[in-house]
């Protein structure tokens, strides 16, 4: 064997580019040049972009451990949904849980109050933002948080939107304060304010549509006659965008609805709910948006009614186009937009299911953040976000994690 | 009557091949529309890898060329057909250079030579397949690959992810 030739680094790239990530963390140790091509961001993100577009990727689940509460994601093989691996958060929430923000880039988000915890599950990296430039008492006063997350289009930047304000959106009458309005990016790891006023709120604690470089939540006017559109926030830029609703809204308003913005297979999508007197989804709507910011061309792709009230309400578009909907036992069924076909997910078994999303393996993080260990589990318990304590703690984790 | 040109390989053997076949080849491709392409077309390939090189051509070719011919009746049976063909030549390709990584490895130079980017990324899927699950004292044998880390910065990049050395 000692005749093989050396390869030049482009066909080297080539080869590591379509390996799993456990197995490009041990090839960090074959040699520095294998271990610089690695590491590198640009390499990392090439490695991403391969897997996303070649690869289905996973389904994860959010589910609540019993009695403990603790939270803990299975990922399924989205085809077969045959368990692959399961996720336990090695780290503990400063209140009782975690609320799932979503996943993106093979990072796993999770908000808990006022902080932040971007998680790479697969390689065991935790970034905790718990900083803001707005006062504890202000962001304690926000009636509603809502953030969104992805990457900019141009700087390939990781930046997560805060949005706070005071009030109820959906009480006509009452005249609203402008909402305060932050930006983190990854790059320069810190919070920024961003001075504007939207005039819109956005009803969504989170977005599940990142597209174009933007995300994308639902949001109503402030006050006078409540309007709802898809508010969208550029990520390069940092400008507020917004796109209306389709023509049909008039026709839904009679009813009480509730609406989410989503993406399905690379456009623009409105899940609308019609919702009961006991907060039960009596139908389900699916609009696609074909030609990104054309009004006129919103689609109904999917509908569906049901006379006895099964459904407990839509969790996500996964896979670019299986719209997974929770029906009132708990149990998931997943229905192919494109064919409209619905499958019972036999994934329900002890745990209820809370949430899913698509989750892809990535190197994203590995430059960054603390490294867990499989062995200890990283506790942040309540307090120690508290003013003081606060550095004495990063220096303390830093120590041991490091 | 179809185009021919003679590829001389590093050996001095020449091989005929038709010109559609050997366009695939964005290196040779490019030779010939510069006009560089007069006579015999010199290449840094063996004999033994250019002849496989060509194998591979022609396959990918007599793929085009049928489906060109194809009207759309019965189209996709066909074409199932087709793939599952296609399928078992790839097979018996890859089975054939894993038995000889020697070939293996001078094709994968010679794919990112003459530029036949599906070939190339043929021949990486492939390697990559073998790749996966190995240890790196496997990997460094296997490209021959000199280990130049330290034995202390070694045992702490290991110490550092020991869960991605475990099975």
């Amino acid at each position: 064997m000692s005749s093989i030739p050396y390869l030049p680094i482009e066909v080297i790239l080539h080869i590591l580019v379509r390996l799993p990530v456990k197995d490009l963390i041990r090839y960090t140790s074959v040699c520095k040049q294998w271990r610089c091509i690695i590491t590198n961001p640009q390499f990392i993100s090439t490695h991403l972009d391969y897997h996303v577009h070649t690869s289905d990727g996973y389904l994860l689940q959010l589910k609540l451990r019993k009695p403990s509460g603790q939270t803990f994601f299975p990922v399924l093989n989205h085809k077969t949904y045959v368990e692959h691996s399961v996720f336990d958060v090695p780290f503990s929430s400063e209140e009782r849980s975690f609320r799932f923000g979503g996943s993106i880039n093979g990072l796993i988000i999770l908000v808990d109050g006022g902080t932040i915890y971007l998680w790479n599950p697969v390689i065991w990296k935790l970034k905790i933002l718990r900083g803001s430039c707005f006062s504890n008492r202000s962001r304690v006063h926000a009636a509603h948080i809502t953030i969104g997350f992805g990457f900019g289009e141009k700087t390939d930047d990781f930046k997560i939107v805060r949005i706070l304000y005071c009030g109820c959106p959906s009480v006509q009458s009452r005249k609203k304060e402008p909402a305060k309005i932050e930006v983190y990016s990854l790059a320069r790891n810190t919070w920024r304010k961003i001075r504007t006023n939207v005039g819109y709120y956005p009803t969504e604690k989170c977005s599940d549509a990142f597209l174009n470089g933007a995300v994308h939540w639902v949001a109503s006017e402030a006050g006078g006659i409540i309007r709802s559109v898809i508010l969208s926030f550029d990520l390069d830029s940092e400008k507020f965008g917004e796109i209306g609703f389709p023509k049909y809204y008039d026709d839904l308003k009679k009813e009480s609805h509730g609406f989410s913005a989503n993406v399905v297979k690379g456009s623009l999508a409105l899940i609308a709910c019609w919702i009961t007197e006991a907060q039960l989804v009596k139908g389900c709507y699916v609009w696609v948006m074909g030609e990104y910011g054309v009004v006129n061309s919103w689609n109904l792709i999917y509908s569906i009614c049901l006379e006895e009230t099964t459904i407990l309400r839509p969790l996500a578009i996964v896979n670019n186009y299986d719209f997974v909907i929770q029906l009132v036992d708990g149990e998931l069924v997943s229905c192919d937009l494109e064919k409209s076909v619905h499958k019972y997910l036999d994934i329900c078994k002890d745990n209820v299911t809370r949430d899913v999303d698509t989750f892809y393996e990535s190197l994203v993080l590995y430059n960054e953040g603390f490294r867990l260990t499989p062995r200890k589990h990283l506790l942040v318990e309540g307090g120690f976000h508290l003013g003081k304590r606060k550095r004495s703690v990063y220096l303390l984790l830093q120590k041991k994690w490091r | 009557m179809a185009i021919m040109y003679a590829l001389k390989s590093s050996d001095n053997e020449i091989f005929e091949v038709e010109q559609k076949v050997i366009e695939q080849s964005e290196t040779i491709k490019k030779m010939i529309e510069d006009g560089a392409a007069t006579g015999e077309i010199p290449l840094q390939v063996s004999s033994k890898t250019l002849a496989k090189v060509l194998e591979w051509c022609k396959q990918r070719q007599h793929k085009t060329v049928e489906n060109e011919n194809d009207d759309n009746k019965g189209k996709r049976k066909k074409e199932r057909d087709e793939d599952d063909d296609i399928k078992e030549w790839e097979n018996k390709f890859s089975d054939e250079l894993k038995a000889d990584k020697d070939v293996l490895f001078d094709l994968l130079l010679a794919s990112n030579y003459l530029d036949l980017p599906a070939l190339l990324s043929f021949l990486c899927q492939l390697v990559a397949d073998m790749v996966a699950g190995k240890m790196p004292e496997e990997i460094r044998r296997m490209f021959n690959i000199e280990n130049d880390f330290t034995p202390e910065e070694e045992k702490a990049i290991t110490a550092e992810h020991g869960w991605a050395f475990q099975p």
